[in-house]
């Protein structure tokens, strides 16, 4: 696995600009009322450089509408041509202010099928995949000829979310915090890893995420919940659930059996596998969990609309940076509908003082003490349990290209823009 | 006359059966859980703007009648205010709408992807086609034999396979022969139009074989046993006894009576293949109506749905309408029943 660079820096910028831009070539200022230690990166989604003479004509009732295409943007590639569905063609500019890429053209073709992107990446119909393999690809493609593989961890995370809307539809106990710690001790998240990942992910100490990139955004002190089944069932004892009936399934003191649906999303066979392991070990602990597999969209509406469920396994390869924490966990994003990342519809006032403390401090070493307790917070309350983070793949024909391999703060890996600018062709 | 009434008849089915279909499309993908806008509104706008994203879309009226509307004004150009009038409103000048996630025409959109698949669809019928009757007639022939055991054998199995897995099998078994996914090579210039056609043609080797060997288990067993029931006719034995050869028999005398069922089973799977084109394309990464159908119900994007289910639709009911005048044709009985 390639050692990645850690990333310490947080840039200090300013929000809600009060001042006239100041635009000069390869130079943007602007200044904002309060410091916020994450701008332009907490909101970089929806900030754009754009010209003002296309954009600024557009008010908000023609700009949803604008179609922008070919598209405008920065970078050493323009869109050549899009054909929605099948590909995107970038060509090279020959004026990029840092020389032009050594790669004239790239092609990015949709393979919405893994089994044709490994055959097509073997045979050599292309060069270069994406970072977002499937664990099973890699026996296949680390064995092959001229083939390189390339892992990285990690890309994304598996967790365990728990319904806390309040005026969600749920099994009443999914409320009760020592419920959600007695699953945690439950469930083995090295044998999820080694089972439904084939090895490829890592084990994570806090709620919020982990990996070699963010060792110094986490705090250090916390661990990873261990398995024992033992301890769990004895949280259970105290908690007051007793199996009264003998069936094998704990109650609660009205007599309400603990029967908890546990959803999916469909489209990840990983969170199948996941959400089977978690089932027996649960049913260990006089927990009964009924699996329910559902496509991608009606997952979200399930989830953040309807809000109908007791337990959700999501896969998402989010941005942990803990700048952008609010827009996971905090209480306006816990009702701000399927837009927002808040799956748990998790909302604690006094996590989220915690978070804006750090936004807005400019002391660069005393801000993490906030952000730290955040994160303790967050692995208390169990709003969700990070099951695994999961290592990326990528892989490329290495008889045609060749890569950097220090690409670890890009999401496209080697297909960003930076990593093709240093690519070298074979000839 | 009696062809005359026989066509308005076959017409007017097909006609209530389009209406019906078009109704139930509108209304099944209205009532399957997920918001189309969900990846188009951001949660950080404005409730008002997030509103006025909605109504740009229509979905703010209600699915079939404004009641609130007509109780509120008393016009009765409000009570028809509604999605689905507005819907068939547009559907009567042609206009299937725009999609809400490429914010394109959907007929735009159809077309930019119909060639691919009439092309996946046509190579893959007409191979079902030609490979079930051949195999068929020469089981029926020979019954009983080595022949007609692995026919039927292999006829039955593929009959039961998945598209899916039957593509994921070529897949892996072709690699490196055939390409694995995509229409046309990307990213190079052709010489001229016969390599550019070539290079479809070979794209098209996977898919095409997928479709033809799911179509032609049905194929050949209707064909086997309807060559089996001409076979045992009295005409045959006759042609038989005049000393015709055995390919005169089958081609003069037992094709065309033989054919009746596998025109039934044609128009019948060709609803099975339009279903079968979602997979394929999907396996094969082939930019059809298949890969867009599948693309639109992942983003709940209703124009896109409706104006494929509604090509689609048109395209069974028409292929059943056809098969019922060919039958006819065929068969002068039917006509007068």
């Amino acid at each position: 696995m390639t050692a990645c660079p850690l990333k310490s820096e947080v840039s200090i910028a300013f929000f809600t600009p009060l001042s006239e831009l100041v635009s000069e070539p390869k130079t943007l200022q602007y200044t904002t009322a309060d410091p916020i230690v994450n701008s332009p990166d907490y909101d970089f989604i929806w900030w754009f450089m754009a010209p003002p003479h296309i954009w600024g004509e557009l008010d908000n009732d023609t700009l949803f509408s604008y179609e922008n295409y070919p598209p405008v943007g920065t970078g050493p590639y323009i869109v050549a041509e899009h054909v929605p569905g099948s590909h995107v063609t970038f060509e090279a500019r020959d004026d990029y202010y840092r020389g032009k890429p050594p790669i004239d053209r790239v092609v990015y073709q949709i393979y919405a099928n893994n089994d044709a992107l490994v055959s097509a990446l073997l045979s050599g119909e292309i060069d270069l995949t994406l970072p977002f393999l499937p664990p099973e690809s890699y026996e296949k493609l680390s064995s092959a000829a001229n083939v390189t593989i390339e892992e990285k961890a990690p890309g994304s995370w598996h967790e365990l979310i728990f319904n806390m809307y309040p005026t969600g539809t749920k099994h009443p106990a999914i409320d009760d915090p020592k419920v959600r710690e007695a699953i945690d001790y439950a469930i083995d998240k090295q044998k999820l890893i080694d089972v439904a990942l084939q090895g490829h992910g890592i084990t994570c100490a806090t709620n919020w995420g982990c990996g070699p990139n963010y060792e110094e955004e986490m705090n250090p002190a916390l661990v990873v919940t261990p398995f024992d089944l033992e301890r769990a069932n004895q949280i259970m004892d105290e908690a007051g659930y007793v199996d009264t009936d003998n069936d094998g399934i704990r109650e609660t003191s009205d007599g309400t059996a603990l029967e908890f649906r546990l959803t999916y999303q469909a489209e990840n066979p990983s969170d199948l596998i996941m959400a089977d392991l978690i089932s027996d070990w649960l049913k260990e602990i006089g927990i009964k969990v009924e699996v329910e597999a559902l496509e991608l969209t009606t997952w979200y509406a399930t989830i953040m609309d309807e809000r109908n469920f007791d337990m959700a396994i999501d896969t998402e390869p989010h941005d942990i940076d803990p700048a952008s924490m609010d827009f996971w966990y905090s209480c306006w994003s816990a009702d701000a509908g399927t837009g927002a990342m808040n799956f748990p519809g998790y909302c604690n006032e006094e996590l989220d003082n915690l978070v804006y403390e750090f936004w807005y401090s400019d002391d660069l070493e005393g801000r993490w003490e906030p952000m730290f307790k955040a994160q303790e917070i967050l692995n208390q309350d169990r709003p969700i349990i990070t099951l695994a983070g999961q290592n990326s793949l990528q892989a490329f024909r290495n008889d045609r290209f060749e890569f950097p391999m220090d690409t670890c703060d890009v999401g496209l890996g080697m297909m960003d823009p930076i990593s093709l600018l240093n690519a070298t062709v074979k000839p | 006359m009696h062809r005359l009434d026989f066509i308005l008849r076959k017409a007017a089915f097909a006609l209530i059966t389009l209406i019906a279909v078009i109704t139930i499309n509108f209304y099944l993908f209205r009532i399957v859980p997920g918001d189309p806008l969900t990846m188009m509104i951001n949660p950080r706008m404005r409730p008002e703007t997030q509103e006025r994203i909605r109504e740009q879309f229509g979905l703010t009226k209600p699915i079939w009648l404004n009641v609130t509307a007509y109780k509120e004004t008393g016009e009765l150009s409000e009570l028809f205010d509604s999605q689905f009038i507005h819907y068939l409103k547009s559907l009567g000048r042609g206009d299937l709408g725009e999609s809400f996630r490429q914010k394109r025409p959907v007929s735009e959109l159809i077309v930019s992807r119909l060639g691919p698949t009439l092309l996946l669809i046509f190579t893959g019928e007409i191979g079902g086609i030609l490979l079930g009757t051949f195999l068929g007639i020469i089981a029926a022939w020979k019954v009983r034999s080595k022949v007609d055991v692995a026919s039927l054998g292999i006829g039955l199995t593929l009959f039961a396979m998945p598209p899916f897995w039957l593509g994921i099998v070529l897949l892996i078994l072709a690699r490196g022969v055939f390409p694995a996914g995509g229409y046309i090579t990307l990213g190079i210039e052709f010489d001229n139009i016969f390599v550019r056609w070539l290079d479809i043609a070979r794209h098209l080797v996977l898919p095409a074989t997928t479709m033809a060997l799911v179509l032609f288990g049905s194929y050949m067993i209707v064909v086997r046993n309807s060559t089996l029931e001409v076979l045992a006719e009295d005409y045959i034995l006759t042609a038989k006894a005049k000393g015709y050869k055995a390919m005169e028999i089958l081609r003069l005398h037992a094709l065309k009576n033989a054919s009746l069922p596998l025109v039934t089973i044609i128009a019948l799977d060709l609803g099975i293949a339009l279903g079968g084109i979602i997979q394929i394309e999907t396996i094969f990464s082939w930019p059809g109506l298949g890969r867009l159908m599948f693309e639109a119900i992942g983003q709940r994007d209703y124009p896109v749905l409706q104006g494929v289910f509604l090509l689609l639709t048109v395209g069974v009911i028409g292929a059943n309408f056809l098969a019922d005048l060919t039958y006819a044709y065929l068969d002068p009985r039917v006509k007068e029943a």
